[in-house]
């Protein structure tokens, strides 16, 4: 396949092409979802596809085929090359590449338990315990849902530019959904584990237990007060922070929206033209890494074969840099940082977070709550709504507690957090030092939109936003 | 691939066991042109074809994909169906695929024009829309875009002896604008989507997003309050993509998370709200003859004059309730269209709320303190199970008094519950229009307000 990819690359070049890049990909994808003790859905696929991009004329074009064929990929790149000189007629500002360095490498992740070492009885025997754990916790729990799957990658990247990087990758994830029902109250509430690697990365999660503590949860608040409308002190667990970091933090920091590029679909950023400007308190820091082993966002190399690396963002509260494609970083006279991931070989690639979070502080959880007279606890995500600048959100929490006198008390349900962004990193008075990473499993961007898997999180963090209470019954 | 090469996997899969088997078989071509700054930013293009292969075995269900179409492929993917649903158990509820019945060809949804449109033209389509929008007025300083164009081929059997195929074409197109003037600055979105070319205008998806982006500058703050909120088409449909759409699902109220829980046959909304899933209108996109388990689609009844109707069907979700397949098997896939790799859902196919007969004018000249919205964004269930959804005005959003367009106005956040919205219709016009959010379902409806919904600047 390499000589064939190479041999590709050649033509593109022959036909006129300035750069361009092909990624063949062999995919093995295996899932099921088990409710209430029965398995609903099953379902297996085994896919080949090749994605080529070709700049031209200082414009982009793609093809992708499911053919692998000699002739099929040629008459691809032919179509490729098409494209360009397509859309080239409107282009004023023709793209350039900021130069990187080029490579040939092996990625090949460290799996320990692969497809075939836990096979599909095995994981359904899995979904089976933890289905048994949430439904044995309470009468109330009325449906308990659990779905494992698994999937395997063989990519093959390479460009006109000599790189030729081969990615031998496997994910897996486990979800597990708990829905309680009691006196008109429903409380349906999930949660994701998953990460790159074997089936040990989800083992060791302790699904059993964190089966259990779910639907303990969920069972307890159809029978706890929703959240009172005020503003006030307001410590995020890790989880929750995973999704404000990836809504507020991540997203804005993609160069391409920051540029306007994604300004039709996805958005655009508020701190457009800030960098060097302060946008929250000294003790916010915040990078994207996607070098976290064993991390949903781990990468070695991105989609356009740059070397991935920290991406410092914003560093004491200073925004100090963006996610960048080698199109924005010669737009912004800076080096690549390797952010470019397609979802697959049908899509190009776009600017992805890979692992996006706040630094740990030096704070415990206690000390945070100690000096706290009244406030409230968000523990874990729900769903967001972000405004298109990615500046005011409101992010709902799957539960929450009151803190009085420096006490966790009374349970809450049905909670939303609001805020302005720089308002509240600016509000940041306590980051602690407990950081965890949390998977993010279908990130939508692009057009057609393309959903990608992603690592987000950080520590406890504390500062001053609205809380909102339920407007439903 | 032949329609024998279809026959002989099912007589392979039944060969093997199998007693019931399911060939699903796709050809997709897409074409995208993406526009930003006032350019074309990429021109690209997909040709995926593959099989979803779909066999029963004592009630045990499998379901396996592949895109290699040799004959030893199609084979173990078969096989490997067979052996997954033997790990999946039976589903007791399982009565069979479905059987032959007639189907009625939904006319004009297929477009040879548009199936067979070169690159260049469908580039300079995308110039068209850009172009207009650039040329609306000089306070225009950015444009930015996408035109799709896409041929969905689709060939169903089983071994129930339904046989079905269809082909269709769809072009999906929107433009953002941003103006400026003194400072200000504002946007504007045009979208539209027909199956045939003669019915695609670029020209106007320019300048209506130009037009929004114009008359939106100057916008000022307004306060914190309830305020009548008048959704036009563009904007309804995120509400009924992203709120709506999973309370009327079969799957949903089976897992008793519906908002609508329980309230099947009772009234839920205001009187003059009827809802309709209709897959079945002439030239319309999500327009299908069969969904896609083969089975004839129809006009489903959701939310007649007020009351709960029905719960879209597939086959699978359906035989849980002793019910029929209300033709809504749906394999929604990453691309836009059908997909061959997942499983059938029950999903709506193109919305369709009733329109009203007063014009958006008298709609507006009714509103004592409304705010009047083209685009709404990132509209989210924020706790699902309540309805209760928030969402912050993108675009178009214009502050009415006494009956008048008062001023553009800037960003306002609004977190409502949807079943309170739906019982407070204040209005529906009759400014009928079909629209698709960016990864939503097909809306065809007119403006429509809902009262009493509060309203808080960003």
């Amino acid at each position: 396949m390499e000589d064939l990819a190479k041999a590709v690359m050649e033509n593109a070049l022959k036909l006129g092409a300035k750069y361009a890049d092909i990624r063949i990909e062999q995919s093995r994808g295996e899932g099921f979802l088990l409710e209430n003790g029965n398995v609903e859905q099953v379902s297996s696929d085994s896919t080949v596809g090749a994605g080529i991009r070709v700049l031209a004329k200082g414009a982009w074009g793609f093809y992708a085929t499911t053919s692998l064929d000699r002739k099929s990929l040629l008459d691809a790149t032919k179509r490729a090359y098409n494209m360009a000189v397509s859309s080239s007629q409107r282009v004023k500002e023709p793209c350039k590449l900021a130069p990187m360095k080029v490579v040939q490498d092996r990625d090949v992740i460290k799996v320990k338990k692969k497809m075939d070492d836990f096979p599909m009885e095995d994981r359904v025997q899995l979904a089976k315990d933890c289905d048994s754990a949430m439904r044995n916790v309470s009468k109330r729990i009325h449906r308990a849902a659990v779905s494992i799957s698994g999937d395997t990658k063989k990519k093959l990247f390479c460009s006109t530019e000599g790189a030729l990087i081969a990615h031998d990758m496997m994910k897996c994830y486990l979800s597990l959904r708990a829905v309680a029902h009691e006196a008109e109250i429903t409380e349906d509430q999930y949660q994701l584990e998953g990460g790159t690697g074997g089936f040990e990365a989800i083992e060791k999660k302790n699904p059993i237990k964190l089966s259990q503590e779910l639907a303990r949860k969920t069972a307890e608040l159809v029978k706890a007060p929703t959240a009172p409308t005020e503003e006030m002190t307001v410590i995020m667990d890790q989880d929750y922070v995973a999704l404000l970091t990836h809504e507020i933090i991540g997203h804005p920091s993609e160069a391409d929206r920051v540029l306007g590029k994604e300004a039709a679909w996805a958005g655009v950023a508020w701190w457009k033209g800030m960098i060097g400007q302060r946008v929250g308190s000294d003790l916010f820091n915040a990078s994207d890494d996607p070098r976290i082993e064993g991390s949903l966002g781990y990468y070695k190399y991105d989609d356009e074969g740059v070397l991935a690396q920290e991406k410092v963002l914003i560093k004491d509260g200073v925004l100090v840099g963006h996610m960048h494609s080698r199109e924005t970083a010669a737009i912004f006279g800076v080096e690549p940082n390797g952010g470019m991931r397609a979802t697959s070989s049908q899509f190009v690639p776009l600017i992805r977070m890979g692992n996006t979070f706040i630094k740990p502080g030096d704070w415990t959880f206690e000390e945070m709550i100690e000096d706290v007279k009244h406030g409230i606890y968000a523990v874990g995500e729900k769903v967001p709504s972000i405004d298109n600048r990615r500046y005011n959100w409101q992010i709902s929490s799957m539960w929450a507690y009151m803190i009085e006198k420096g006490e966790l008390t009374t349970l809450l349900r049905d909670v939303t957090i609001a805020g302005t962004a720089p308002v509240f990193f600016k509000s940041i008075d306590a980051v602690g030092k407990d950081f965890i990473l949390r998977p993010i499993s279908s990130c939508a961007k692009g057009d057609p939109l393309q959903l990608m898997y992603m690592g987000n999180g950080g520590p406890h963090i504390r500062g001053r936003a609205q809380v909102i209470g339920t407007r439903g019954k | 691939m032949s329609k024998a090469e279809f026959g002989k996997v099912l007589v392979y899969a039944q060969k093997i066991g199998a007693d019931e088997a399911e060939v699903f078989f796709l050809d997709k071509q897409l074409v995208t042109v993406r526009m930003t700054g006032g350019q074309v930013l990429e021109s690209k293009g997909v040709h995926d074809r593959g099989v979803g292969i779909r066999v029963v075995k004592d009630k045990c269900i499998g379901m396996t994909v592949t895109n290699d179409l040799t004959r030893e492929s199609l084979e173990k993917t078969t096989k490997n169906a067979l052996a997954i649903a033997k790990i999946r158990g039976p589903a007791k509820h399982w009565k069979s695929l479905p059987k032959p019945k007639k189907v009625k060809s939904v006319p004009r949804i297929f477009d040879k024009k548009v199936a067979e449109m070169d690159l260049e033209e469908t580039v300079n389509l995308a110039i068209q829309m850009l172009d207009r929008a650039k040329d609306f007025s000089p306070k225009i300083v950015d444009v930015s875009g996408s035109l799709n164009v896409f041929t969905d081929n689709v060939h169903i059997l089983n071994t129930h002896g339904v046989d079905v195929s269809q082909a269709s074409t769809s072009i999906l197109a929107s433009i953002t604008t941003e103006a400026e003037k003194g400072g200000s600055r504002s946007s504007g979105v045009g979208f539209q989507g027909s199956c045939s070319l003669k019915e695609f205008n670029p020209e106007r998806v320019g300048e209506e997003s130009a037009d929004m982006a114009v008359r939106s500058l100057d916008a000022q703050k307004i306060e914190a309050g309830d305020y009548s909120l008048i959704l036009e088409p563009f904007a309804l449909a995120e509400v009924t993509s992203y709120v709506f759409a999973w309370a009327v699902i079969s799957k949903t109220y089976q897992d008793k998370v519906s908002f609508f829980q329980g309230k099947l046959g009772k009234v839920v909304a205001d009187k003059s709200l009827s809802i309709y899933d209709d897959s079945t209108m002439a030239g319309h996109l999500g327009a299908t003859s069969f969904d896609d388990e083969g089975v004839p689609t129809r006009r489903v009844s959701l939310i007649e004059k007020g009351v709960f109707k029905n719960l879209l069907y597939d086959t699978f979700y359906a035989s849980k309730d002793n019910a029929a397949s209300t033709g809504n098997a749906k394999r929604a896939g990453d691309l836009l269209g059908r997909s061959y790799s997942s499983i059938p859902f029950p999903e709506p196919h193109n919305f369709v709320v009733d329109k009203g007969t007063q014009s958006k004018d008298e709609l507006i000249e009714d509103t004592k303190r409304g705010i009047l919205v083209g685009r709404i964004w990132y509209t989210y269930p924020l706790q699902p199970e309540r309805g209760d959804f928030s969402t912050t005005t993108r675009s178009g959003a214009f502050l009415i008094q006494d009956g008048e367009i008062k001023k553009p106005i800037l960003p306002v956040r609004i977190y409502d519950n949807l079943p309170r919205c739906l019982q407070n219709i204040g209005g529906l016009a009759n400014d009928v229009k079909q629209v698709r959010p960016w990864f939503g379902y097909y809306l065809t409806a007119s403006t429509i307000r809902f009262d009493g919904v509060k309203a808080t600047p960003v």
